[in-house]
Parts: structure tokens; C-alpha cells; sequence
């Protein structure tokens, strides 16, 4: 099973220039999340003072028991044997050709023999569509290419945590959906920790399994993907619709005055961008056929099922959707006709105690208080929770 | 947790700037007693550096050789000392101008090379990928390249003494009228064996720091391409101004502590 990952309280600033403040999160083990968020918002920035390579003035990045922020260095090197990393532009090493890019883990890590180096490589390069390629040098090939080499490198020691710095950046559509379908298939086989940050709604909606976003130097959520995705947060509409309309605009935040000025224009039939309306909650890819079922997507839909009450009831609908017949049996809930010809929020639970007020899931707008969606329970759960012990933490 | 203080005054990025450099120092020394030594990429860089600094090197000592040779025949002349010429520039030869000429050239011709494929890779995030792959980029690259610049530059300085001494000899005869017995005999009169022994340190010396400059320059680059340009230009220049100080304290050093030889 891939390692967790337990963010808590992360800052990191240049100078006097703060980038990010106060994040926490938890990557659950073996799944799937996405951190997403506009250009500039400090994402490339979070995956590298996660790794080390940049240090925060504040919080703890804990792998293994192991602080990133504050562990020695030669723990830090240890615990990088943990990570396969893709960099935004690849990273690749420009004096050797792709075979020994990939090979470069290996050789130095690993006691393996030439010829078994070889095969592994070669698999690799294969399964990132770059067979043939294998003698060219980084110098010689396509962006995209690149990034599937740089994708190979990362995947060949078979690692526990998984960081990927937009993968659809320079590949075409297409190509996008093959290395998502990639990211799930290695998941299947090795049930690795995956972080990916992008910028493609497609990806970040069919893909993980949890979206966070980062907006305003914060994380502005983190949770199970139908929280994200079904959320009313302006900032989470406007970036999944790609508008001009909204709290993003082209350098920083606008504020309200450049606000103002753009609701008028686009009141008067300035077109915001934007093709159609995106919402609901799409299926979400699966591992190829053949291969073994995900075991982070089992231990997600207990941990989720344990926490539903928590979440907002548009995220509670969707997520009893997804479910099937017999998981909503298994997890005692009711199917979606009665929940939505019944009650507007759903009780999966309803012998459970009702939660202090601030739990309503009525209550909640959008905006979802930190400590209820950031931070995931950290018990490892049952495969069938205990009845009645109450949801979440 | 460490909270760093975030204060600033004058200077205050020169000190750190100096502390890292002597710490990187550090780490060189430390990861070259580390297994596994990288010996192709220190055959390699050391092939590289001495084929782009050989020829310079010679091509520098010979002029520099009779240049000094000839200003202090001329000086030593006026004193009346004129059978000392030879020991006199073969001295100020091998003890400052060969090590100099050795350190300038390994700073400017292999240290620039050196530190801009060093900056290339760090801008193009190929350092971090190694960290991250759990290879330390000193351990890995800077270590030999040090070594390299050491190795290479106490060689060279063997060249460079037998060239400039050649030089200055055949100055010294052919144009200055001096004969080749007394320059001979004057020489083995002053000079002694720690004289090359101080001549050799110093180039061994010189090499490394320009080896760890050009490293650290590299490792740490202004943002952007056109940072790498800068600091190798700034490598190069560090490199001179830090010789030239170590050096002269070297020379204080060794003047009080071997006490010169009384022909
Ligand atoms: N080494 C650095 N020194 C100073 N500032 C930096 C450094 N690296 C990043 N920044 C700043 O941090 C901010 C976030 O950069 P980052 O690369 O993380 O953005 P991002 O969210 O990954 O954007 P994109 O989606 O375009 O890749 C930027 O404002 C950038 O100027
Ligand atoms: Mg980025």
C-alpha cells in the first residue's frame, strides 16, 4: 500500500512574499488526488517543499513518521526513495538518452543486472508510448515526449507516493486521457499514493478520487472529489468552467472594482468564455479490464461512507449515486429515487446522533470549514464500518 | 521547528553567499571519502579540463616566464647582484607566477565551462530531479568536478614551472647576456625542495576553490537563462579576487614558517 502523507499547517513564503499559508491536508493512502488551482498559485511550489527541495518557514510534511520540513538530510534522502516525481518540464537528465534517463533510478538504487535493467526500461518506455525512442536524447524529441519520459523515470523504481506536475501540460487530448488511464492503471498495480496537479477539468473530473484547490495563498478546499465538484464556491465554478466571469482574473484576485466594471460588460453580451455549463459529478475512470480492482478506491468509499454526513448534501447525493445497488446495501443507505423523492438531505446514517450544529449539512455553503474537509479521519477503516459509532473522526 | 530570523542588513546576502560556499566546500571534502567514488564522470571532466587548459597555460607561461625573468634580471642588475638572476626568477617563477597562471587558467577556461553546464541543468530542474531521485548532485557532479580542477591544475603547474623556467632561461642568456653557468649555480644556491612543495599546494588549492566556486555559482544561479550567464561571469571573477587574497596569505605563511636558505 502507497505511504500517507499528512500535511499540516504548511507556509511557505520567498522573502517577503507569501505564497501559501496554513495548508493541511492528508493524502489517504493508495488513491488518487488532484490539487488544482490557477497559474501561479504556488502548486509546482507545494510538490517541491513536499519532497524537500524547498523549505517552508512553517507546518509539518510527515511521510512514514518522518518530517520533510525538519528531518536530517540523510533521512531526507531515504525518504525520497519513497517518490517517483514528474517535474512541470520533464527534468530529464540532457547529457544521457532516454534509456539511460530511465535506467538512472535503477542503476544507482537498485543491485539489478544490465539485462534485467533492460527489460524493466523497455516496459516502461513501452507503457508511456515512447518505444523506439529509446537512443534519442531530450534535446531531440517533442514536449510531449518529454513528459512521458519523465513519466517512465518516475515510475520505474515502483514508488509508494507518486507527485505529478501537470501531465496534460504539452500533450494532446488524447494523449491526456491515455497517460489518466496510465495513472489508474499503475494505482491498480502497485496502489500507489498519486498527487496530480493540474490545470485539465477533464482529468481532474474524471481522474481522482480526491480534489483539493489552491486560491488566494489558500487551500481553499480538500475532500472527496464529489465535494469539488458539486460545490457552489465561486472560485471552483469559474475555474471548472474556464470563465472570465468570477473572482480569478488574468495576474492576481481582482478586486471589486475590476469586478464590478467586468459584471457590467458581460451583462451587456461580452461572452465570459466558457462553452457549456460543467457540473454533476461524472463517473470516474477505472482501471483497465484485466487488471486487479483499485484497492485505494475500496478504502476511499468506506472512509467517504464514514465521513458523508459531514460533507454538503449535494456531495452526499452525488456520492450515494456512484454507489451500486449493492454497495448502498452494504453501507445502509437508500437509493437515489427515495433520498431524492424523500428528504433534500440525505440520512445515511439514521440512528446516528445528529452532530453539533456546525455539522448540518445544511447548514454549509460552498465554503466548508477546514476541519471538517481537509483534514480525512486518520483510523484505517473496516471494510464494513461498526454501526452507529459515528461518522468521521 | 525552526523559525528563521528574517533579519536583514548590509551585507547580509554576501555572508550568506559566503557561508554556503564554504559549507559546499565542506560537503566536497566530506562526499569524496564516499563509495561509490563517480570515477568516469572525474576521468572525464578531468580529460576535458586539461585538454582545454594545457595549451592556453603553455602558451601564457612563455611570455610570462621572460617577462619576469627579464624585470628582475634588469632590477637585480642595477644591484649589482647580476649572478642571482637566475635564482631570483626562477623563485618568483615557480613560487607565484606558475600557480597563478595554472589557477587563472583552470578558473576561466574549465571553471566558466564547468559552472555554465552546472547552471544549465539546475534551470532546467535536472538537480532537483536528481535529489529527488535520492542522488546527491555534490556526491554526484560537483565532487569529481572538483577533483578534477585539483588534479588538473597541480599538473598543469608542472608544465607551466618547466615552460616558464625555459622561458626565463632562454631570456635571460640570449638577450640579457647572462651566463648559463651562474644561473644555474645561483639557483641551486637559493632554492630549496619546499619551495616547489609550496608551489605545488598552492596550485592544488587554487584549483579547488576554482572548482567549488564555479560548482556553487552553478547550484545557485539568478533566476532565469540569462542567470546562468551572470554567474558564470561572477564565478569566474570570485575565483580571481579569492586567488589572489589566498594567496598573498599563503605567501605570508610560507615566508615565516621556512626559513629561506642562506647561500
Ligand atoms: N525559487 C523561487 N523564488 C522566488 N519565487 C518563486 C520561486 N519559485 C516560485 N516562485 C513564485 O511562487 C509562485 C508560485 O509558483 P508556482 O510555480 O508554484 O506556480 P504554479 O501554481 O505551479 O503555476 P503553474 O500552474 O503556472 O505551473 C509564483 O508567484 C512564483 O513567482
Ligand atoms: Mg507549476
Amino acid at each position: 500500500m502507497g505511504a500517507e502523507v499528512v500535511v499540516e499547517g504548511l507556509t511557505k513564503s520567498f522573502g517577503s512574499q507569501t505564497i501559501w499559508r496554513d495548508v493541511t491536508l492528508t493524502l489517504p493512502p493508495g488513491e488518487v488526488s488532484a490539487l488544482l488551482g490557477p497559474s501561479g498559485t504556488g502548486k509546482s511550489v507545494f510538490l517541491k517543499s513536499m519532497i524537500g527541495l524547498l523549505k517552508p518557514e512553517r507546518g509539518k510534511c510527515i511521510i512514514n513518521g518522518i518530517d520533510i520540513v525538519s528531518c536530517s538530510e540523510s533521512q531526507l534522502y531515504e525518504v525520497r526513495k519513497l517518490f517517483g516525481v514528474l517535474f512541470q518540464d520533464g527534468a530529464l537528465f540532457g547529457s544521457m538518452n532516454l534509456f539511460d534517463n530511465v535506467a538512472f533510478p535503477l542503476r544507482e538504487h537498485t543491485k539489478k543486472s544490465e539485462t534485467e535493467i533492460r527489460r524493466n526500461v523497455l516496459e516502461k518506455l513501452e507503457m508511456t508510448g515512447l518505444a523506439g525512442a529509446e537512443r534519442k536524447l531530450p534535446g531531440e524529441i517533442s514536449g510531449g515526449m518529454r513528459k512521458r519520459a519523465g513519466l517512465a523515470r518516475a515510475l520505474v523504481l515502483e514508488p509508494e507516493i507518486i507527485l505529478v506536475d501537470e501531465p496534460d501540460s504539452g500533450l494532446d487530448p488524447v494523449r491526456t486521457t491515455y497517460i489518466s488511464q496510465l495513472f489508474l492503471d499503475v494505482n491498480a498495480q502497485i496502489d500507489a499514493t498519486f498527487l496530480i496537479v493540474t490545470h485539465n477539468i477533464n482529468l481532474a473530473r474524471t481522474v481522482p478520487d480526491n480534489i483539493g484547490m489552491l486560491f488566494r495563498k489558500e487551500l481553499v478546499m480538500f475532500g472527496p472529489r464529489e465535494v469539488l465538484l458539486t460545490s457552489d464556491e465561486p472560485v471552483v465554478k469559474q475555474f471548472l468552467n474556464g470563465r472570465m466571469d468570477g473572482p480569478i482574473g488574468m495576474s492576481e484576485e481582482k478586486d471589486q472594482a475590476t469586478l464590478a466594471a467586468e459584471k457590467a460588460m458581460f451583462e451587456a453580451g461580452h461572452h465570459a468564455g466558457g462553452v457549456e455549463e460543467i457540473t454533476g459529478v461524472p463517473k470516474q475512470m477505472q482501471p483497465t479490464p484485466g487488471l486487479p480492482p483499485r484497492a485505494g478506491d475500496k478504502r476511499r468509499t468506506d472512509r467517504v461512507m464514514t465521513m458523508l454526513h459531514q460533507l454538503p448534501p449535494k456531495a452526499q447525493q452525488a456520492i450515494i449515486d456512484s454507489l451500486t445497488d449493492e454497495q448502498r446495501q452494504h453501507y445502509g443507505v437508500r437509493s437515489p429515487a427515495v433520498v431524492a423523492a424523500g428528504r433534500p438531505t440525505p440520512r445515511p446514517r439514521p440512528q446516528q446522533p445528529a452532530g453539533p450544529a456546525g455539522d448540518q449539512p445544511g447548514v454549509q455553503r460552498g465554503q466548508l470549514p477546514a476541519d471538517q474537509v481537509a483534514r480525512i479521519p486518520e483510523n484505517r477503516f473496516s471494510p464494513r464500518p461498526p454501526r452507529g459509532q459515528g461518522g468521521g473522526q | 521547528m525552526t523559525s528563521r530570523s528574517a533579519v536583514s542588513f548590509p551585507g547580509r546576502g554576501a555572508l550568506e553567499s559566503t557561508g554556503k560556499l564554504f559549507a559546499l566546500g565542506a560537503d566536497v571534502v566530506r562526499l569524496t571519502f564516499k563509495r561509490p567514488f563517480q570515477t568516469r564522470e572525474f576521468i572525464q571532466q578531468g580529460w576535458f579540463i586539461a585538454g582545454v587548459s594545457i595549451l592556453p597555460a603553455m602558451l601564457v607561461s612563455i611570455p610570462f616566464g621572460a617577462v619576469v625573468s627579464l624585470q628582475l634580471g634588469q632590477v637585480v642588475n642595477q644591484l649589482g647582484a647580476a649572478s642571482f638572476t637566475g635564482a631570483v626568477s626562477v623563485l618568483a617563477i615557480i613560487q607565484q607566477a606558475s600557480p597563478i597562471v595554472c589557477a587563472l587558467i583552470v578558473a576561466g577556461a574549465a571553471g566558466a565551462a564547468i559552472c555554465a553546464d552546472i547552471g544549465a541543468r539546475t534551470i532546467r530542474e535536472e538537480i532537483d530531479a536528481m535529489e529527488v531521485l535520492g542522488v546527491s548532485a555534490v556526491h554526484r557532479l560537483v565532487v569529481p568536478r572538483v577533483l578534477a580542477c585539483t588534479l588538473v591544475a597541480l599538473l598543469l603547474n608542472g608544465v607551466v614551472s618547466v615552460v616558464g623556467v625555459l622561458g626565463g632561461y632562454f631570456f635571460n642568456i640570449i638577450l640579457q647576456g647572462g651566463t648559463p653557468g651562474a644561473y644555474l649555480a645561483s639557483f641551486s644556491a637559493l632554492a630549496q625542495l619546499p619551495d616547489l612543495w609550496i608551489s605545488e599546494i598552492k596550485a592544488a588549492l587554487f584549483g579547488f576553490l576554482a572548482g567549488v566556486v564555479a560548482c556553487y555559482r552553478g547550484l545557485n544561479p539568478p533566476p532565469g537563462p540569462k542567470g546562468v550567464g551572470d554567474a558564470v561571469n561572477q564565478s569566474v571573477v570570485i575565483t580571481f579576487l579569492l586567488l589572489f587574497f589566498v594567496n598573498f596569505i599563503l605567501t605570508a605563511v610560507y615566508l615565516t614558517v621556512v626559513p629561506p636558505k642562506t647561500g
